[in-house]
C-alpha cells in the first residue's frame, strides 16, 4: 500500500526523487504540497480504489503513513 | 488536434454543442472532436448533418451536472456525468488537447481544479472571461470564479497568465494590465492590494499600468483586470446587469412617445448593430488559465454560433502553445533561491 501511495505522490507532485518519500514524510510541510495537491491526490486514490473518503476524514492526513493506514483500515 | 466536448448542461441542449462543433470541423480540417453525452441523442443530431465520421468519437455519459449540484459533490458523486467524464478523459488521454463545456460553471471550476494538473509553479488556476470594450476591443477579468481568497503572489500570477492568454488568443502585443481597486492612487486599497501593487510593479515583462476603478472596465484603456474571484464575479455581473437594465429602459422610453418611436425607426440599424456588438456570444467563452490542458467554458445559453466561437478559441490557444508560454512566464517570475 505504501508503494502505491508513494507512486501516486511522485506522479501528482512531479517529484524527481522518489526516495524523499518515507512513511513519516509530512506531505505539505516536506513535499511542498498545498491543499489542492492533497485533494487531487485523495481524489486519485478514490478513483483508483473505487472508494469515497468522507469530507471530515480529508483533513486528517498529515504524513504519508496517515494515508496508508487509513486505506488499510477501510480495506 | 482533438477537443472533447461536454454536450450536456447548456440551455440549448446537445443540439447547440454538436452543431457548433460540426461547424468548427467544417472550418478547421485539423480538428477532431469527442462528444460526451447521450449517445442516442448525439447520434440523431449527427445523422441530420454531413460529417466526417473519422474525426468524431462519441462517449456515452447521459447524466448531467446542473446548477443545483454542489460543486465538490458533483465532482465526487457524479463521476459518470458528461462533464466529469470529459474532464477525466482530458486528464488521462494524451491525444486530447482541450475541452469545451457550457455546463454548470461552479461544477466545472471544481472539476478542472481537482482533476487537471496545474502548470508547474502555478499556485491556483484562474477563470478568465472576456468582455467587449466601448472602443471595439476586449478586456479580460482574471480571476472571476476560481479563488475567492487569494494572496498577492496569486494576483501576480493571474496578471502573468492573463497577459500570455491575450497575446496568444487575441494577438494583443503588450497587454495593459491593471489591478482592480477602490481608487487609482498607489496607496489605495487593503493590504492585499498594496502588496499586489508592489509585486506587479516589479514583475518583468509585464505592462502593469497601475490601479483601476470598476467604472473603467469597458473604457478600452485596459486589456486585463486582475482581481480575486469575488470582486471579479461581482464586477462582471454588475456590468451585465447595468447594460441589460439600461437597454430595457431605453426600449421602454422609446415606446412611450410617438416621436421617440419615429426617431428610433431611423436608428433601427444602429440599435441592431449595438445589440450585436454587445452580444457576448461573439467574444468567446471564459478560459481556465494555469492548467496543463486547455479548457473553455461557454455561457449556459450558448447557441451553436457561440459554441463554434468557443471551440475556435480553444483551438487558437492550443495552436499557439499557450500552456507552454504560461509555464515559461511563471518560471521567470519565481525568485530564485540565490536572489
Amino acid at each position: 500500500m505504501f508503494e502505491e501511495v508513494k507512486e501516486l505522490l511522485v506522479k501528482q507532485l512531479k517529484l524527481k526523487d522518489a526516495s524523499v518519500i518515507r512513511p513519516e514524510t509530512k506531505i505539505q510541510a516536506e513535499l511542498d504540497a498545498d491543499s489542492i495537491d492533497i485533494l487531487q491526490l485523495l481524489m486519485a486514490l478514490e478513483e483508483k480504489k473505487g472508494i469515497t473518503i468522507p469530507d471530515e476524514d480529508l483533513v486528517k492526513f498529515v504524513t504519508v503513513q496517515d494515508i496508508v493506514e487509513y486505506l488499510e483500515k477501510i480495506g | 488536434m482533438k477537443i472533447i466536448i461536454d454536450c450536456l448542461g447548456g440551455d440549448n441542449g446537445a443540439r447547440a454543442t454538436v452543431e457548433g462543433a460540426l461547424a468548427a470541423m467544417r472550418k478547421f480540417e485539423d480538428l477532431s472532436v469527442i462528444f460526451v453525452g447521450d449517445e442516442k441523442e448525439i447520434g440523431t443530431i449527427l445523422k441530420e448533418h454531413d460529417h466526417a465520421e473519422s474525426r468524431i468519437d462519441v462517449i456515452h455519459a447521459p447524466t448531467m451536472v446542473d446548477g443545483n449540484d454542489r460543486p465538490m459533490e458533483a465532482v465526487r458523486m457524479k463521476r459518470d456525468s458528461s462533464m466529469m467524464r470529459a474532464i477525466r478523459e482530458l486528464r488521462d488521454r494524451e491525444d486530447i488537447d482541450g475541452m469545451v463545456s457550457v455546463g454548470a460553471t461552479g461544477c466545472l471550476i471544481a472539476g478542472v481544479t481537482m482533476m487537471i494538473p496545474r502548470i508547474g509553479g502555478v499556485r491556483r488556476p484562474a477563470f478568465c472571461p472576456i468582455l467587449p470594450t466601448m472602443t471595439g476591443g476586449i478586456v479580460g477579468v482574471c480571476d472571476s470564479g476560481a479563488n475567492m481568497v487569494v494572496s498577492a503572489e496569486q494576483l501576480q500570477q493571474y496578471a502573468i497568465m492573463g497577459s500570455q492568454y491575450l497575446k496568444a488568443a487575441y494577438k494583443i502585443e503588450n497587454p495593459r494590465v491593471a489591478l482592480l481597486n477602490v481608487g487609482k492612487e498607489e496607496e489605495k486599497g487593503d493590504q492585499l492590494r498594496l502588496d499586489a501593487f508592489k509585486l506587479l510593479q516589479n514583475t518583468p515583462d509585464l505592462n502593469f499600468v497601475g490601479n483601476m476603478e470598476a467604472r473603467e472596465l469597458l473604457s478600452g484603456e485596459i486589456d486585463l483586470t486582475v482581481c480575486d474571484a469575488f470582486s471579479g464575479n461581482v464586477l462582471i455581473k454588475s456590468v451585465e446587469g447595468t447594460a441589460l437594465e439600461l437597454l430595457k429602459k431605453i426600449k421602454k422610453d422609446i415606446y412611450s412617445k410617438s416621436q421617440y418611436k419615429i426617431g428610433a425607426l431611423f436608428m433601427k440599424k444602429m440599435f441592431m448593430e449595438e445589440k450585436e456588438f454587445m452580444n457576448y456570444q461573439n467574444y468567446g467563452g471564459s478560459v481556465f488559465l494555469g492548467t496543463e490542458k486547455t479548457v473553455v467554458k461557454g455561457h449556459g445559453s450558448a447557441d451553436r454560433k457561440a459554441v463554434f466561437v468557443c471551440i475556435s478559441q480553444a483551438r487558437r490557444m492550443i495552436r499557439r502553445h499557450l500552456t507552454e508560454e504560461i509555464g515559461k512566464a511563471i518560471e521567470k517570475s519565481i525568485p530564485k533561491d540565490d536572489e
